[in-house]
């Protein structure tokens, strides 16, 4: 496989990021960029231009990866041809169906089990439950085949996020590429580096990903608490303290980060499930245990592909990262760089959730607050 | 420099001392104060946290220890009631000292255990117990009846052998086993009803009765012995209670009966008053609580036994059994018929001043029993009849059709017996059925022979026969057999000819009256004397009736004071008047005075200018005889009657008639 990169900024216009360029064209193109450049026909066009018989599929994001940069407003553009694996796209919108499992059952559907080596999957960052999208997703896929990729984001404005393959991005899509072939290797890793503090809390009152109460009390209330000042950058502050959630029955607890706050109905939205019953911890981190952990997902990653040179390597790191980081976040990035080698084209976004199997052959989850990156070679 | 955070400027003046920062670090060193001012934001923000969680746990920390303590309290009083379901508390003391809640378990599981096995072993024992006591109960049912069989016949052959003429000693000996006998049969009664009722094998019927002849009839027993004992019964029934009523009529009888039998037992003097009211309207549901009392003014109950008195085989003085008698079952009885009556039966009492007792029965209104037949009935009831028949299937039957009419039946095997029977009743047979062919005497040859012994008191004779009888060629059968009815013989027809028959007699009476019949034994008859006798009740009626017979006098009856005056007045014959005082409509007192009214006047009644007038009283106080003399009564003598004291007063009437 061969993959080219280019990026646009304002500022710097359209540059070349990857070494060489594609002798022959894709069959898939990765574009990340923010919601703004998204709209943006002339930018749309002109991708469409240089690949017209490519796959392209298009998300908004809360910042982009190109190589070692983290960037806002730009577009980021990955040309991959596979010589050696075959592509089939599905893609559904959610206001079609009665909820997100209907939709992921819908797109596993579409994909032919048969041969199937990985499937990547973006979706829309607001409208869609990523835990019900998985859980959908593996009514037809089996579990061993892993699953990966993430929500779309918008920047830290929460408001709406738009994804699209092959027309113009749209609120509520949601695309699944399903890659066939023996020789297709694919590696992926996911850790947060985020640690649980204080008192452990049992969730009173919820309904779906809606959080109302922790034990009895207004669980925004505590966030408040919590934030101090910085309550007033509700719900983007919010990132600074997921939830670990142990769900009943699974062994692991999940992270769950906030997509927006309801004043008036006291309320809190995750981008996963957050069932009645479950028991909850704050969670913090500081600079160091973030970037230790996007380390540590590369080298999951790295070990998990079975090859010594990854050609293409997908970060999907969560915009609450981005938010302790700060300045810092091309640390994260680096840290990636170093484990996977030179040669590796690395690009990826800041997301709204992440998907990957926590482990090697275990089902994938939806993820908040990790740096899930999922890399990818031909042998 | 000025920008840099204090850290930073610290180190760079340690670093460069005046030196002087070289311009190409500048860039670099924008990057580390960045990086330190990142990392105490970041410092900040964990403090902050920590302090809060900090906070947050020892508040958690408060709660948990302050719900440890009231776990702790509740646990040590949860030991306490587990320790307290132990029969001794033991192993408290052991355990006590540590808090260790799996011994705790441990102990109460050992205790739900040890409650199960106990739970089973009642359940067990319960039924145990419920069968020994059924079976108690079944072998107490059959036994009364074994015993009741043989000791009917002694009841029945002492009464034989009393008609017989015997010398004091025996005839005094066997007035004693009459009486044990009698009283041993209203115990093995007792003990059959309570057997019964404890098997739960007596059943409550329902069925129309007249409920105020019911109250009378249940009183009526008593009777005797309140005369006896000199005390007043008055019964009292509300005007708002409906004759008619369903129910068990046998079993509300009985209830009254036992009430007022104990009252009598019990009460030495002064009254018992028996009322019946009505507690609540029928309604919609047509349903009546009725009220019954019994009010005696007796020994009283004392209050520590008022409780007991309905228990099985309990009486408020253990000495009562040795005192009055009875088997202690008599209100346990009341009790438990009451219950399944749907009632309840409780008592009031004052010691030296009396009891009542009072029971609730629920009855719905009862439908209207044909009048008419009602009348015949009562007409029938109480009538004493001889049944003579050879076959013992067809006696009965009889006997069963009669009793069913509240006859009291007497039976004999064939002719010979039945004369025997006949001549020697103590209470006169009402009427006689007897089947023509039998061997030895046959009906008509009984007939006749009854009629020569006993002439014009023989009672009305009823022939059953099933061939086609014209008699055997005399023509005194329209004299001897007062009706024929040929076999087999129709319930209905049987009652019709016998209300015919007995009206009959009582037309006869009336009619006959003023001419006695003339017959072989006349002679003998005149000696005696026609007395009319006035009293109300019944008993006192047939009491008084049989003791005057005794002595050889005819006797009519009037129920009241203006009856007595009509019948003086109708006849012409009547020698003496017995009076008793205490009458509805006229009593004594007033018929006495209107007829010595009369007498002043100049009228003359049965040919008497004084007609002699004995006063029959249970009004014992001295005060009251002279009531008697002041109202023209010329003899007193006060009740009970004794056959003694009625001697007496007959012997001082002749003296003075022969004056």
């Amino acid at each position: 496989m061969k993959v080219e990169q280019q990026v646009w900024a304002e500022s710097i216009g359209w540059k070349q990021t990857s070494e060489k360029r594609l002798e022959l064209p894709p069959q898939l193109v990765l574009v990340f960029g923010s919601r703004e450049l998204m709209g943006n026909e002339d930018l749309v066009q002109k991708i469409r231009a240089d690949y017209p018989d490519s796959h392209i599929l298009m998300n908004s994001t809360a910042g982009e990866i190109c190589d070692t940069y983290v960037m806002d407003n730009s577009l980021v553009v990955n040309g991959i041809h596979f010589e050696k694996t075959q592509l089939k796209t599905a893609v559904v919108n959610i206001s079609d169906f009665k909820n997100s499992r209907l939709a992921g059952e819908q797109l596993a559907k579409e994909l032919d089990i048969d041969g199937l080596a990985h499937v990547f999957v973006i979706s829309d960052g607001l409208k869609v439950n990523g835990s019900e999208l998985v859980i959908g997703l593996h009514t037809h896929i089996p579990e061993h085949i892993p699953v990966t990729g993430g929500l779309a984001g918008d920047g830290s404005l929460f408001e709406k996020t738009l994804v699209g393959l092959d027309t113009l991005p749209q609120e509520g899509n949601i695309v699944v590429l399903g890659l066939y072939g023996d020789l297709l290797r694919v590696g992926h890793g996911s850790v947060g580096g985020w640690d649980a503090f204080g008192p452990k809390r049992i969730i009173t009152k919820a309904d779906s990903n809606v959080l109302y109460e922790l034990d009895g009390q207004s669980a925004l209330g505590l966030y408040k608490r919590y934030l101090g000042e910085e309550a007033a950058g509700l719900p983007s502050t919010g990132l600074l303290f997921p939830l670990a959630v142990t769900i009943e029955g699974r062994p692991e607890p999940v992270v769950r980060t906030i997509l927006a706050v309801d004043e008036n109905k006291s309320s809190m939205t995750f981008a996963g499930d957050i069932p009645v019953g479950s028991k909850v911890q704050l969670m913090k981190a500081n600079f160091d245990r973030l970037v230790d952990g996007a380390e540590e997902s590369a080298r999951h990653s790295f070990q998990s592909i079975q090859s010594d040179q990854p050609e293409l390597v997908l970060c999907i790191s969560c915009v609450g990262r981005k938010l302790i980081l700060g300045q810092r976040i091309d640390d994260e990035i680096e840290v990636v760089r170093d484990i996977m080698g030179d040669d590796a084209v690395i690009s990826g976004f800041y997301s709204y959730g992440e998907i990957s199997p926590l482990k090697v052959s275990t089902r994938c989850e939806l993820h908040n607050q990790t740096m899930t990156i999922t890399a990818l070679t031909e042998v | 420099m000025g920008d840099y955070c204090k850290l930073l400027r610290r180190q760079l003046r340690w670093h460069f001392k005046s030196r002087g920062i070289p311009p190409e670090i500048v860039p670099f060193l924008q990057t580390v104060n960045d990086s330190y001012n990142h990392y105490e934001v970041d410092r900040q923000r964990i403090e902050r946290s920590m302090e809060l969680s900090s906070e947050e746990l020892g508040e958690a920390n408060a709660r948990i220890r302050a719900e440890a303590e009231q776990q702790k309290v509740a646990l040590g009083q949860l030991k306490k009631a587990i320790f307290s379901l132990q029969e001794d508390g033991k192993g408290y003391e052991h355990t006590n000292r540590q808090d260790d809640i799996l011994s705790l378990l441990r102990i109460l599981h050992d205790q739900i255990r040890m409650q199960k096995e106990v739970k089973e072993k009642l359940r067990q024992a319960k039924v145990s117990a419920e069968s020994a006591s059924r079976a108690k109960s079944e072998f107490l049912a059959n036994m009364s009846h074994e015993i009741r069989t043989p000791l009917n016949g002694i009841i029945g052959m002492t009464e034989l052998t009393l008609e017989l003429e015997l010398d004091q000693q025996p005839y005094h000996n066997l007035i004693i086993i009459n009486n044990s006998a009698e009283h041993l049969l209203k115990i093995i009664n007792d003990i059959l009803d309570f057997s019964k009722i404890e098997a739960g094998k007596l059943d409550i019927e329902e069925v129309d009765f007249n409920l105020h002849e019911v109250i009378d009839k249940a009183v009526e027993p008593v009777l005797l012995k309140a005369h006896q004992k000199s005390i007043e019964l008055i019964v009292d029934i509300d005007a708002d209670i409906g004759f008619w009523v369903k129910g068990d009529p046998v079993r509300f009888r009985q209830v009254i009966n036992n009430l007022t039998n104990n009252a009598i037992k019990f009460t030495d003097h002064g009254e018992i008053l028996i009322s019946a009211s009505i507690l609540d309207d029928p309604g919609s549901s047509g349903t009546n609580k009725i009220q019954v009392s019994v009010r005696d003014t007796g020994n009283g109950i004392p209050e520590d036994k008022l409780d007991r008195i309905f228990e099985s085989f309990t009486q408020a003085d253990g000495s009562t059994t040795r005192k009055y008698g009875g088997t202690g079952l008599g209100l346990t009885i009341c009790k438990r018929l009451v219950e399944l009556m749907g009632g309840k039966i409780w008592v009031e009492s004052e010691i030296e001043k009396g009891s009542t007792f009072f029971f609730t029965v629920s009855c719905k209104t009862g439908d209207h029993v044909d009048q008419l037949e009602e009348d015949q009935f009562v007409s029938l009831r109480d009538r004493h009849v001889l049944i003579i028949d050879d076959s013992r299937t067809n006696r009965n039957i009889l006997k069963r059709t009669v009793k069913s009419w509240g006859m009291h039946p007497t039976e004999a095997e064939d002719g010979v017996k039945g004369f025997q029977l006949a001549c020697s009743a103590s209470i006169p047979f009402d009427i006689i059925l007897v089947d023509f062919q039998m061997p030895q005497l046959n009906g008509l040859q009984f007939s006749r022979k009854l009629f020569q012994s006993l002439g014009r008191e023989t009672p009305p004779i009823l022939m059953l026969t099933s061939v086609d009888f014209t008699g055997d060629g005399e023509n005194d059968m329209d004299t001897i057999i007062s009706d024929t009815l040929s076999k087999p013989v129709k319930q209905s027809e049987l009652f019709d000819a016998m209300i015919i028959v007995l009206n009959k007699q009582l037309v006869n009476i009336i009619e006959k009256g003023n001419e006695p019949p003339v017959g072989p034994d006349e002679a003998q008859m005149t000696d005696g004397r026609k007395i009319l006798l006035v009293e109300d009740n019944l008993v006192n009626r047939k009491i008084a009736i049989t003791m005057l017979k005794s002595f050889g006098h005819t006797t009519f009856s009037a129920e009241n004071g203006q009856l007595a005056i009509d019948a003086l007045l109708a006849r012409d014959d009547i020698d003496f008047v017995f009076m008793d005082v205490q009458m509805p409509i006229k009593d004594g007192f007033e018929a006495t005075r209107e007829i010595r009214e009369r007498e002043l006047k100049g009228e003359q009644f049965c040919g008497h200018t004084h007609i002699p007038i004995v006063a029959m009283t249970a009004h014992a106080m001295t005060g009251d005889k002279q009531r008697c003399l002041d109202a023209g009564m010329d003899y007193y003598v006060s009740k009970p009657v004794s056959k003694k004291a009625l001697q007496k007063v007959l012997a001082q009437l002749e003296e003075n008639r022969i004056a």
